[in-house]
């Protein structure tokens, strides 16, 4: 199949559907505005949304989020949803490799304008703390094999015990922290020693944490329940399951490559290998990834532990004046067993999501009691240099989307145009120049992440809230970012 | 059999991938695209230049076919710079039967003061993954996740 051989129709203003053809089972559909589509028409972005569409077992569509870019089998920004009684299949490439990528957002009770002058020693403190860039690691002492285990099995809640997370964190964590299907077994050695000494580590590329403020609300009232009132600073980290995900991603892929013979499963795309959710290597598969998934929740608490350390620090200020606290975190590369009605029915599903994050509205059982009136938090990070979003569950999001919206801005420029286009520039001190002060350790980095290779994640953002999925809260501008 | 040791610079290309990056290598017989292709992903992670040849580390592997060798061997290549933190100056491969592999890698471990690095390279993927022989000698094409 080729791109000229999706046929496109408009079916709202933000919402397009490519027509079922030959090899599909179910149409596509893609969250988009106008000037979305017309960039999606020169990548194969779309015709991944179609090759996802011949998945077997795949219900009712293959979706795509508007921060939809090309990836590899899937497109990032991708939803899939299989049917485990109809013979449905899971694929690490409906995931990625790096499982349970995700986003947490901790809040503090300083507003910034007090703190600004001290905006250098927190970043500085921020970018000591928190091993960052190729290679990082330490900065937890390594795991041994018991206690890598307990992390695969436990994950967040591994690290009550160590003193790095609370009970009030874990409820403000997706999942709680832990997916119960989890099997340590299944995780090889070779993942095992890619993750032990990774706990609490950032990584690359488009990874970081950053110091942002509260700069608009849309939603006063919700924007309170969620601690967020303006000029209030808060701490974004966006990382995943590290080396440890991406070995187990590996291993299985070439686990399905053998299971689409034995199956005889046809993919129209090898990064599409899968293999019947209900079958040793589906089982094998979910039971790996899902202790990475419980890894990648470790990780981003570890961080946040070793964040709230470095606030304390540089700003001089007590545990109480600090107030550190988690609002949410959000994993946007898993699948999932999920419980979705779908036309009337109840079905268990396994609901792939690769660049898309989960989204509940008002009422959902797995909104965690906190926040069950007014929805499950939405965490969508932008680029360095503009804006994020907090956003809120809507009543459409389970009729649409499986219960999913949009992860971050997604990319507008190659990492190789960017770079190009960075020649002559100072990065750092363009940044500084907007107000945001940046350390990395990787200087390519910075050019590939500038903040003009994204698109605007505001029009991200608004395509969910005009479709119902998701409801904007809050918007944070970024004053200190660190990165790899 | 035969020993080869990768030309430098390694005949590669970098291609422009959304988020991520393909990678273009050709050689005169497998043995030199395997070695090239693995100085490709090294220069991804690193600057090169400042890696120095100061230790050897040996291995063999086996996949079915040679693409699967392909992406057998440069996740060898990403698998000891996680766990070992080590990376590759000299790559000396040697294929057998086009899937099997034994290997000699001469470098060092990673030293933050003097290897600028680049970015983390999370895996090598098999989307559009090519590896050919033509009538001008051996081309493959790999897109790497970032």
């Amino acid at each position: 199949m080729e791109l000229t051989d999706l046929r496109l129709k408009r079916l709202a203003p933000w919402l397009w559907e490519i027509e079922e053809t030959a090899g599909m089972l179910v149409p596509g559909r893609v969250f988009a505005d106008e000037a979305m589509m017309s960039t999606l028409a020169q990548d194969q972005s779309l015709l991944q949304v179609a090759n996802v569409a011949h998945l077997k077992g795949i219900v009712k569509y293959s979706l795509a989020m508007p921060d939809i870019h090309w990836g590899y089998g899937f497109p990032i920004g991708g939803v899939a949803a299989t049917d485990p009684r109809e013979g449905g299949v899971i694929s690490p490439g409906g995931v990625g490799y790096d499982i349970n990528c995700g986003v947490r957002l901790a809040a503090t009770d300083i507003h910034f304008h007090d703190v600004a002058h001290r905006l250098k020693d927190m970043v500085t403190a921020l970018y000591q703390t928190i091993p960052c860039g190729v290679g990082s690691s330490g900065a937890v002492k390594k795991l041994s094999r018991r206690e890598l285990d307990e992390v695969l099995a436990g994950g967040a809640h591994a690290l009550v015990a160590r003193g790095m997370a609370t009970e009030h964190d874990l409820a403000c964590t997706e999942e709680n922290g832990r997916l119960p299907a989890a099997d340590p077994d299944r995780v090889s050695d070779r993942a095992k020693d890619r993750g032990a000494d990774q706990l609490g580590t950032l990584g690359s590329g488009n990874h970081f944490v950053e110091l942002q403020v509260v700069d608009q609300v849309f939603d006063p009232d919700v924007a309170r329940r969620l601690g967020l009132d303006i000029g209030i600073l808060a701490l974004f980290i966006h990382s995943g399951s590290r080396g440890l995900g991406y070995q187990v991603c590996e291993d299985f892929l070439q686990t399905m490559d053998v299971a689409l013979r034995k199956y005889n499963i046809p993919v129209p795309d090898r990064q599409l290998a899968c293999a019947p959710v209900d079958s040793p290597e589906g089982r094998g598969y979910l039971g790996a990834m899902s202790a990475a998934a419980n890894f990648a929740w470790a990780n981003r608490q570890a961080m946040m532990h070793l964040a709230e350390g470095a606030l304390l620090r540089s700003l001089g200020v007590s545990p109480r004046e600090l107030n550190f606290r988690l609002v949410y975190d959000v994993c946007h590369n898993v699948a999932k067993l999920e419980t979705h009605d779908v036309d009337g029915q109840i079905r268990e599903l396994c609901v792939h999501r690769k660049g898309a994050t989960r989204c509940l509205p008002p009422g959902h059982p797995l909104v965690p009691p906190l926040y069950r009136d007014i929805g499950q938090p939405v965490l969508i990070p932008g680029d360095m240099g503009r804006y994020s979003f907090v956003c809120v569950g809507s009543d459409k999001a389970l009729d649409l989307t499986f219960g999913s919206s949009c992860h971050g801005a997604g990319r507008l420029k190659s990492r190789h145009q960017a770079t190009r286009d960075s020649r002559g520039r100072n990065i750092v001190r363009e940044l500084a120049e907007r107000g945001v002060t940046v350390m990395a350790r990787g200087y390519k980095t910075l050019a590939e992440e500038m903040p003009e290779a994204y698109k605007d994640v505001a029009s991200v953002v608004d395509v969910m809230h005009e479709a119902g999925v998701s409801r904007k809260v809050v918007r944070l501008r970024p004053v200190g970012c660190i990165k790899g | 059999m035969r020993l080869m040791e990768t030309a430098t610079p390694a005949r590669y290309r970098l291609l422009a991938h959304t988020a991520d990056m393909g990678v273009f290598v050709k050689a005169p017989d497998l043995d030199g695209l395997l070695a090239s292709a693995a100085q490709a992903v090294t220069e991804l992670l690193v600057e090169p230049g400042a890696v120095q040849d100061r230790r050897e580390l040996a291995l063999e592997l086996e996949a079915a076919g040679t693409s699967e060798l392909l992406v057998r061997w440069l996740s060898e290549v990403l698998f000891l710079f996680e766990t070992r933190h080590f990376l590759g100056r000299r790559f000396q491969v040697r294929t057998a039967g086009g899937s099997r592999l034994s290997a000699q890698i001469g470098g060092e471990e990673l030293d933050w003061e003097r290897h600028r690095f680049r970015c983390e390279v999370k895996a090598v993927t098999r989307h559009k993954l090519r590896v050919e022989s033509t009538a001008r000698g051996w081309r493959a094409f790999f897109i790497v996740d970032l």
